[in-house]
């Protein structure tokens, strides 16, 4: 399992480029002097009281809005030798922010009774089933979340505050239940550029090819959080201890 | 996950067109062959678009294009708005209507769903809830649809199914989706059709053992399981 979170900070050093942004890829901006954040960590354990600490990796996002001048960081922190339907004990930081609160959750497991919760479509309205599965997650109702695509409807909408809004709101979810983002037509090509969420689980189904940047496959995401999204599932794999992509949709 | 195998499609029109060459089909080849049954018994496969939804069968004549774009949902509180298929005066020259979309995957996917027994086939894009009976692919026609008994009559049941169960829960909450709730057949045009559901929702997969997958259909607004049903292979 791993846990990931997003760190950001606001600059007014950045400088747009427009040629990049013509050409719609990241791209490293040679004006800004930004400095990413680090050393993501997290305090785990099966009680409040044992957690021990773990390092993981950090990977800057440069946001595309580059007028808003939001630099994200990306953190994953790996969660290994879990046992079957054990609960844990987490809070997670990176060099420069606090300690998040701390979160629970029940570990996978490859036997026995199954839940898991699926829908599509979910968005931000009043009648959205946020709240009802937060709280099957917690009574132990569903073990696992299943998003058939279509999340926030243009999560990139407003230099990414649309997505931010959307992530905090579903994040008490995400931090209880494995959560597995499936892509939908406004992932693919919502928003102002044709590929804004290329691929938030290309790293879930590993099927693109030519990218090698990122442990192994970079992403083609074009917002923050669509990059966030498919460098957790890439990283989800590998802590299966295996490459093989297949095992990851267990 | 436990005793359900998931593998997840990404069938976004134009972006991750499918066919027997791409890296993904060859990817859900593989991925299928691999999962052992005696200890994974159930598979679910999902993807965002529905290989047979009620209401997208019987818009087969409308706009592909406009039916996999975004928008077409803007507009749509339940279920799904179609645009006419648009043709050039001149030539006479049509774009890809939605039933050609879908015979599209269709013919790619259902003979993979036949021969790896997928139990189920998940997925949103059409903001409600469809369930239908399970769906047989002949490999002698290459033709799929409600799976038949020895007198040829449609199999409405969910015992020992013969073929893919296809559910489209489309309805997590999209701005429109309203929370007045129904499930009923009446408004069924095909013959796989089981039910129809308005309002926000999402689906509960439920299993314990090789011999029952429950489904449960759990309403954002109260909790409450509006339609229920279980795949029985015992």
């Amino acid at each position: 399992m791993v846990a990931s979170f997003v760190t950001f900070d606001k600059s007014n050093q950045t400088v747009p480029v427009p040629e990049a942004i013509l050409n719609r890829h990241h791209f490293p901006n040679p004006n800004h002097n930004h400095n990413p954040h680090s050393n993501p960590e997290a305090m785990f354990g099966e009680s409040e009281s044992s957690m021990t600490s773990i390092k993981g990796v950090s990977h800057p996002y440069e946001h595309l809005s580059q007028e808003e001048g939001v630099h994200y960081t990306l953190h994953f922190v790996k969660f290994g030798a879990l046992k079957p339907r054990q609960k844990y004990f987490y809070k997670v930081k990176s060099d420069t922010s606090a300690w998040s609160a701390t979160f629970s959750f029940r570990a996978p497991y490859a036997t026995g009774e199954t839940r898991v919760a699926s829908y599509g479509d979910m968005g931000h309205s009043q009648h959205n089933c946020m709240g009802n599965v937060y709280q099957d997650c917690l009574d132990g109702k569903i073990d696992a979340i299943l998003h058939m695509g279509d999340h926030a409807y243009d999560m990139g909408q407003g230099g990414d505050k649309r997505g931010d809004a959307y992530m905090n709101a579903f994040s008490r979810a995400t931090a209880t239940c494995p959560w597995i983002p499936v892509i939908g037509n406004h992932e693919a090509n919502d928003g102002d550029d044709m590929y804004r969420f290329m691929n938030m689980t290309f790293g879930e189904a590993g099927w693109q090819e030519g990218y090698a940047k990122f442990r192994g496959i970079q992403s083609t995401a074009t917002s923050a959080l669509g990059d966030f999204i498919t460098k957790g599932t890439l990283l989800a794999a590998g802590s299966h201890g295996s490459g093989a992509p297949s095992k990851t949709s267990r | 996950m436990g005793l359900i195998h998931f593998a997840n499609l990404d069938l976004n029109k134009g972006t991750a067109d499918i066919n027997e060459n791409t890296t993904q089909y060859k990817w859900l080849k593989h991925d299928l062959e691999k999962i052992d049954r005696s200890i994974t018994p159930w598979v679910i496969l999902t993807s965002h678009f529905p290989l047979y939804h009620d209401g997208v069968a019987a818009n087969s004549e409308a706009s592909a294009a406009w039916y996999t774009g975004e928008e077409s949902e803007k507009y749509s509180t339940s279920g799904h708005s179609f645009l006419a298929k648009r043709c050039e005066a001149e030539t006479g020259l049509c774009e890809q209507s939605v039933g050609e979309y879908q015979e599209s995957i269709q013919s790619i996917l259902d003979p993979l769903l036949h021969e790896y027994k997928v139990d189920v086939w998940n997925s949103g894009h059409v903001h409600d809830y469809s369930s239908n009976w399970p769906i047989c692919y002949n490999k002698t026609s290459k033709a799929s649809d409600v799976c038949l008994d020895d007198a040829g009559a449609p199999i409405k049941s969910f015992l020992r199914p013969k073929g893919t169960v296809h559910v489209t829960d489309g309805n997590g909450g999209v701005p429109g989706v309203v929370g007045t709730y129904g499930v009923s057949n009446t408004s069924c045009t095909q013959k796989w059709c089981r039910a129809h559901g308005t309002g926000g929702a999402y689906g509960r997969w439920i299993t314990s053992d090789a011999k029952t997958l429950r489904y449960e259909h759990v309403q954002n607004a109260d909790g409450n399981v509006s339609d229920s049903w279980e795949i029985h292979r015992a």
